[in-house]
């Protein structure tokens, strides 16, 4: 939560600016008026990690969004009608698995082109098929309850079965795996811009800042330190978060 | 003082005296310190290069990186030793008519190519005819060559080279990798693959292998005879082996050096200059740069970039003091002209000429229509002031100095948006003219080229002049220079055209960097070339 609220009101709590260059205070270490230091080109490291916190935190959601978005619909299909479908879209989201998520998200933006919004694209699709896995699942455990069957015998269509009662089943462990999906982005978003496949300089995104520093550790740690620790931080309290939403949404954890 | 085991001591005493007995038998046609090399047990060299390439072909390379290897393949005619001063190289002795337009070198007689073709004038010729020949797209030799009109072979090993105008600087060319000697039966055979996978020269290494972006080794040419009086020492060159391994990243590329997997690196950060600099076991090789340094070329061909009063904005806009304080650790200093401060016929007056004043930059935009908008960058009508920037990821100070020049136009309001590209397309867009802004960055040590290289309109629309700023007052200038040999006379023309692009606003010149190179204390002999450019390892030892 604080996380969230610093993110927002970063431009409050700072009096510096992200990416106006300041050659007078070249890479200070830490101080009352520089907590983190400053980078190469004078720019305070907290304040670009404040900033960066709202780029990496928007990256971890919109990629979640649009792996719910693509992996919902195909779970909730391949989960309710099975048969041909069922086994066409598994074998595609089984062969999406068999690359580790970062080389599929490395082919989407060398297909792409490098830019932040391909990488969270990248993320998305790659974090997709584990969406899907887990919908269908709910799915095939809703399909045989009595409730289905009664809506069924009202003469529902099958459209209005699958988003009416079927759907808010599903909401439960996507919303857990979702919390626990936006660490995960973040932290494969934050890869792709180290090796400089996403944000694009200047965005002060984490990864990017880490790269930016890593040709300095030797002069400023602070320069990698911070935006290090930032990430570790917020991938943390996500996790837990996570965890905490599990734990209250799981009906079997609550007995 | 090095430790020398006694068996090694005895066996160093015996060669020596075997070679100098030697040398008082036949002073005149033996060369003891040949025979000194041969008995040496010579070792590798590996060295730490910035970065990749296009081709190791010289002729149609645009990569000073490819110069640096290319002249251990092939040699020159001629070696320069100081501004204006040349050494014979494969060419023993010369004559110039005095109109700059026919250069006539005699050659030697017993140089052979790697793979067995004599070198002769023939070679010289399909060398040099093969740089005009609009099929090979040379661009570095093409701007070297100049007006060139064409080769005679007057004899076996007699060559005239003749000018369509005069050419003062033809020797400074020739003393260049980028127009050595290549081997005329290796560019038949091999034709494309020539350059990518093979390239034959007659130079004290050979190519032994190229992997692309990795790494290039050369093994030492066991015929070679014929090194140029100007080294240490003649016959067979110590080392065995160089290995160019490419190490982008320089933080690595210095560790490579540290950890002793690399005994030279070119481009040492600037950011370790001063602890590399009270290390004992290292060696810190710092010769300012000749050529241009590092700068903006701004593409004409594309609005609004053809408007002179953004232009001069840009140059006003940007701190160039505070770009060498910070990317540059205070060790380039600020840039003034297309040339740098080493070179001859730089013009001190160009430092003042266009100083740092963001209010003059955003006085002119709000003159030529350029209104800021809500978010403070400005529009003119429609059109708002977004200029494309299009540089490669590496090295990273490509991404730092943009950073910084983004920062100082966005206070003025011009809103930089930075197409970070690798090699492939990157060159493919700025070729194209996408670019609004790219950076230059060339080393060279002679003024009339380095302008041609820059402004002459013959290299515009896809060559090197990525302004694509064409002039016939600026081309007769460039023209002019090369076809002057009186040096007051060249240096009154040189400074004319500095003033002439700086008034005109062509490019925005960052920083003048001093060529910074780094070896192991084992390494000795290393000659650099007056520029600063060409590390040559002829005369290079290792001892352990």
């Amino acid at each position: 939560m604080a996380l969230i609220l610093t993110a927002v009101a970063a431009p409050l709590l700072t009096p510096y600016e992200p990416l106006a260059v300041n050659p007078a205070d070249r890479l200070l270490p830490p101080s009352l008026s520089h907590l983190f230091g400053t980078d190469v080109l004078g720019r305070d490291v907290a304040t670009r990690i404040l900033f960066g916190a709202r780029i990496s935190l928007l990256t971890g959601l919109i990629s979640v969004t649009i792996a719910i978005l693509i992996g919902v619909p195909l779970g909730l299909v391949s989960g309710f009608y099975g048969g041909l479908a069922d086994r066409l879209l598994m074998r595609l989201v089984d062969l999406m698995l068999t690359f580790p998520g970062i080389l599929l998200a490395l082919v989407i933006i060398a297909i792409l082109g490098p830019d932040l919004f391909n990488a969270m694209l990248a993320v998305g699709i790659s974090a997709s098929p584990t969406y899907g896995r887990v919908v269908r699942a709910t799915v095939l455990a809703a399909k045989s309850q009595t409730y289905v069957e009664a809506a069924r015998a009202t003469g529902c269509t099958n459209a209005r079965i699958m988003l009416r009662h079927i759907l808010p089943n599903t909401v439960a462990p996507i919303i857990v795996l979702g919390t626990l999906g936006v660490a995960g982005a973040i932290i494969a978003a934050a890869a792709l811009s180290y090796l400089g496949l996403g944000a694009r300089p200047p965005e002060p995104e984490w990864g990017a800042l880490l790269s930016e520093g890593r040709n300095y550790l030797r002069v400023a740690w602070w320069m990698t330190t911070f935006p290090g620790l930032a990430i570790m931080t917020a991938v943390l309290s996500i996790n837990l978060l996570g965890d905490g939403l599990r734990d209250a949404l799981d009906p079997w954890l609550r007995n | 003082m090095e430790r020398i085991r006694r068996r090694e001591f005895l066996r160093r005493a015996g060669v020596t005296a075997g070679a100098l007995a030697a040398s008082q038998v036949v002073p005149r046609f033996a060369n003891p310190r040949a025979a000194y090399a041969q008995a040496q047990a010579t070792g590798t060299l590996t060295y730490g290069m910035a970065g990749g390439f296009d081709t190791l072909d010289v002729t149609t390379t645009t990569f000073t990186r490819v110069g640096r290897i290319g002249l251990h393949i092939v040699d020159p005619l001629v070696w320069s030793t100081g501004a204006g001063q040349y050494a014979p190289g494969l060419a023993t002795s010369w004559t110039i008519s005095p109109d700059a337009t026919v250069y006539t070198f005699k050659l030697r007689e017993d140089v052979k190519f790697h793979d067995g073709t004599p070198f002769n004038a023939e070679a010289v010729k399909v060398t040099f005819d093969r740089i005009v020949d609009p099929e090979t797209r040379a661009q570095t030799a093409f701007s070297f060559i100049g007006p060139y009109d064409r080769t005679e072979v007057v004899d076996r090993y007699t060559v005239r080279v003749r000018f369509k105008s005069g050419h003062a600087a033809f020797l400074n060319g020739a003393s260049s990798p980028y127009l050595g000697i290549v081997s005329p039966t290796a560019v038949q055979r091999y034709g494309r693959d020539f350059g990518r996978v093979v390239f034959v020269g007659t130079g004290p290494f050979m190519l032994q292998s190229y992997r692309t972006d990795a790494e290039v080794r050369l093994i030492r040419n066991p015929n070679y005879n014929w090194g140029a009086r100007i080294f240490k020492h003649e016959g067979l060159p110590y080392l065995q082996n160089i290995v160019y391994r490419i190490v982008p990243e320089e933080a690595t590329r210095l560790a490579t050096l540290e950890t002793g997997e690399t005994l030279f690196i070119e481009d040492v950060p600037v950011t370790d200059y001063q602890r590399l600099k009270s290390t004992r076991d290292k060696v810190l090789l710092e010769i300012p740069q000749g050529g241009s340094g590092w700068s903006l070329m701004m593409n004409q061909t594309r609005p609004p970039m053809n408007e002179l009063p953004l232009r001069r904005a840009i140059m006003h806009a940007i701190d160039k003091d505070g770009l060498v304080r910070t990317v540059w650790n205070s060790i380039h200093r600020p840039a003034c002209s297309p040339l740098t401060r080493v070179m001859f016929g730089f013009d001190q007056e160009t430092c003042t000429k266009v100083p740092y004043n963001p209010d003059q930059a955003r006085r002119l935009l709000e003159e030529a229509g350029w209104r800021t908008g809500p978010d403070g960058i400005r529009a003119r009508g429609n059109e708002r002031l977004r200029l494309e920037f299009y540089l490669q990821p590496t090295p990273q100070k490509n991404q730092e100095m943009a950073a910084f020049v983004q920062a100082n136009l966005r206070q003025v309001g011009i809103d930089v948006n930075l197409n970070v590209l690798a090699r492939a397309g990157y060159l493919d867009a700025v070729r194209q003219g996408r670019h609004h802004i790219q950076y230059w960055w060339d080393t060279g040590t002679d003024p009339g080229q380095m302008l041609r290289i820059l402004f002459h309109s013959r290299n515009a629309g896809g060559g090197t002049n990525r302004n694509n700023y064409r002039n016939a007052d600026m081309d007769r200038l460039i023209e002019q220079i090369e076809a002057t040999a009186d040096p007051a006379r060249r240096k009154e023309l040189i400074v004319r055209a500095q003033q002439k692009v700086i008034d005109e606003a062509v490019m925005v010149y960052l920083t003048d960097p001093p060529s910074l190179y780094a070896h192991d204390r084992s390494v000795s002999g290393v000659w650099v070339d007056w520029g600063g450019n060409y590390p040559y390892f002829y005369d290079t030892r290792i001892q352990r």
